[in-house]
């Protein structure tokens, strides 16, 4: 089972910065690096989200195990781009077969991989720095409509509940043999499954009811923001300026 | 230019595909955050707004005559998050692997309202797991909740009028979701990584690579989509009558 929920320290430099402008930068941060071929930026981009990273409490092994499935699709695609170009690098003779390494498509392929890597690492210090909380108050703010901030936050206030039950079934299952062959693995996963969309069921009645009671008519508060402060603009201007330039020089324009 | 293609390069895909897998959880096909550029990212972005739009809407009309509706969608997505977390062993590969969920979340709530649901699963999942992420939304939200959730729900009514049980048209939904969701992510990925290839032969590549963990997760998926019917149908079957998924006179017996 994974263990989701990371928390960096409570008091860090990213916290006197409003959730809306760090939002915002990371949208934009992520804009910048994917459309850009070069390697430069995302390299750059990458190397300051994680120093980030870890000047906000979040441990070595936590963010690279967190990065694990990432950094492997990025494996994944430079082997792929490797194989295919103009500038032959290096050719091997297996049996009748002839492997033969591209350098374009490599550079190619490490430029896709450093996209990957800058853009997970900027959302992942998104996701470690602020509350899921303040998040969808400040995508309320963004006018993102209203029924999907309502349905993040249900789901965001089910999911540890949810998730110790299923914890529990789950090993549960694997104590009485439930996972020993495909069988009995797809067997017990449905059945995990399906006692877990009746508890969403009922659960939902009980939650709608308790809420009724309280006064909802179909729509959820969500908390309002407060003013922006000259140190979010300033932070928000002095980020943005200096990625725009950083880009601008890695593009040559 | 030289392509490297034929019998060598297929197996040289799967095997590097393969190689990499063992060492943990095989992911559900997303595409990870940054390996879309920006005009691809944008179009993933552009066709999948509709469908999210249509699918709050329906929501919010289903929520106006049921005030259930919002926290049950809430905790479907809450559930389709979890069961990515889960490990289930995947046969003829020996590493472990986890469905997608939104083939059950198409048939309980219908395919529309499953827009929203993956797209809240796919956004916990980019913030929570690193899996997907914010550029490549657009792109993950298409292939999973909209081609997979359409595929869900025309495969289970059209196996149902051929006369099929509940738990078989379960099972070929799940299954059908599963890997037309897996080729439209591939041609995606095929798209935003075409360089001098030509798409064909690079959404070949993709496809094969993948093939050897998500044929068997369609399996699985088909497996837990049919256990849920089923396991609803022996106890829940008014919940199944509420979804129109079966009518009055199969709820009797």
């Amino acid at each position: 089972m994974h263990q989701w929920t990371l928390k960096a320290q409570s008091d860090h430099f990213l916290s006197r910065i409003d959730t809306r402008v760090r939002l915002f930068c990371a949208v934009f941060a992520i804009v910048l690096a994917i459309s850009q071929s070069g390697m430069i930026f995302p390299a750059v981009l990458f190397i300051v989200s994680s120093a980030a990273i870890f000047a906000i409490g979040i441990r070595v092994r936590q963010y690279f195990l967190r990065l694990a499935e990432p950094l492997i699709i990025g494996l994944t695609v430079i082997v792929i781009k490797s194989l295919a170009g103009n500038e032959a690098l290096a050719t091997w003779q297996v049996g009748t077969w002839q492997f033969t390494i591209f350098q374009d498509g490599m550079l190619a392929g490490c430029a896709l991989a450093l996209r990957i890597a800058a853009s997970v690492s900027v959302l992942l210090l998104l996701a470690f720095s602020c509350s899921f909380t303040d998040l969808l108050t400040a995508l309320s703010w963004y006018r993102v409509p209203r029924g999907l901030v309502e349905i993040l936050l249900f789901a965001h206030r089910s999911l540890a509940a949810l998730h110790e039950e299923a914890s529990t079934m789950y090993h549960a299952q694997r104590n009485r043999l439930g996972y020993t062959s495909a069988r009995h693995g797809f067997r017990s996963f449905g059945i995990l499954a399906g006692t877990l969309i009746l508890r969403a069921f009922d659960q939902s009645q009980a939650t709608a009811l308790a809420m009724m009671q309280r006064g909802y008519n179909g729509h959820l508060p969500v908390a309002d923001c407060r003013r922006l402060c000259a140190c979010d603009f300033c932070s928000a201007i002095f980020f943005l300026a200096g990625m725009g330039a950083l880009w601008m020089m890695t593009s040559g324009i | 230019m030289r392509i490297f293609t034929g019998k060598a390069f297929v197996l040289f895909a799967s095997v590097s595909a393969c190689s990499f897998l063992p060492a943990g959880d095989a992911a559900a096909m997303h595409i990870a955050d940054g390996i879309v550029p920006f005009g691809w990212a944008a179009v993933w972005y552009a066709a999948a707004l509709p469908f999210i739009w249509l699918g709050l809407r329906r929501m919010q009309t289903l929520a106006a005559e049921d005030l259930s509706m919002k926290p049950l969608v809430g905790l479907v997505a809450a559930i389709v998050f979890i069961v990515s977390c889960m490990p289930v062993p995947v046969p003829f590969i020996g590493t472990c692997s986890h469905p997608c969920g939104t083939a059950v979340a198409a048939l309980l709530l219908g395919p529309l309202v499953a827009v929203p649901v993956a797209l809240v699963a796919l956004l916990l999942q980019a913030l929570f797991l690193a899996h997907g992420g914010l550029s490549t939304l657009g792109a993950n939200v298409l292939a999973m909740g909209v081609v997979g959730s359409f595929t869900a729900y025309g495969i289970f009514w059209a196996v149902r009028r051929f006369g099929a049980g509940l738990g078989a048209a379960g099972f070929c939904a799940g299954l059908a979701a599963d890997w037309a969701t897996y080729l439209t992510t591939s041609a995606e990925l095929a798209l935003g990584l075409q360089g001098a290839e030509s798409f064909l032969s690079l959404f070949a590549a993709i496809a094969i690579a993948f093939a050897p963990t998500q044929l068997p997760i369609g399996i699985l998926e088909g497996a837990m989509t049919a256990g849920v019917v089923l396991l609803l149908s022996r106890k829940r079957p008014d919940l199944l009558l509420k979804m129109r998924l079966l009518n009055a006179e199969e709820a009797k017996t």
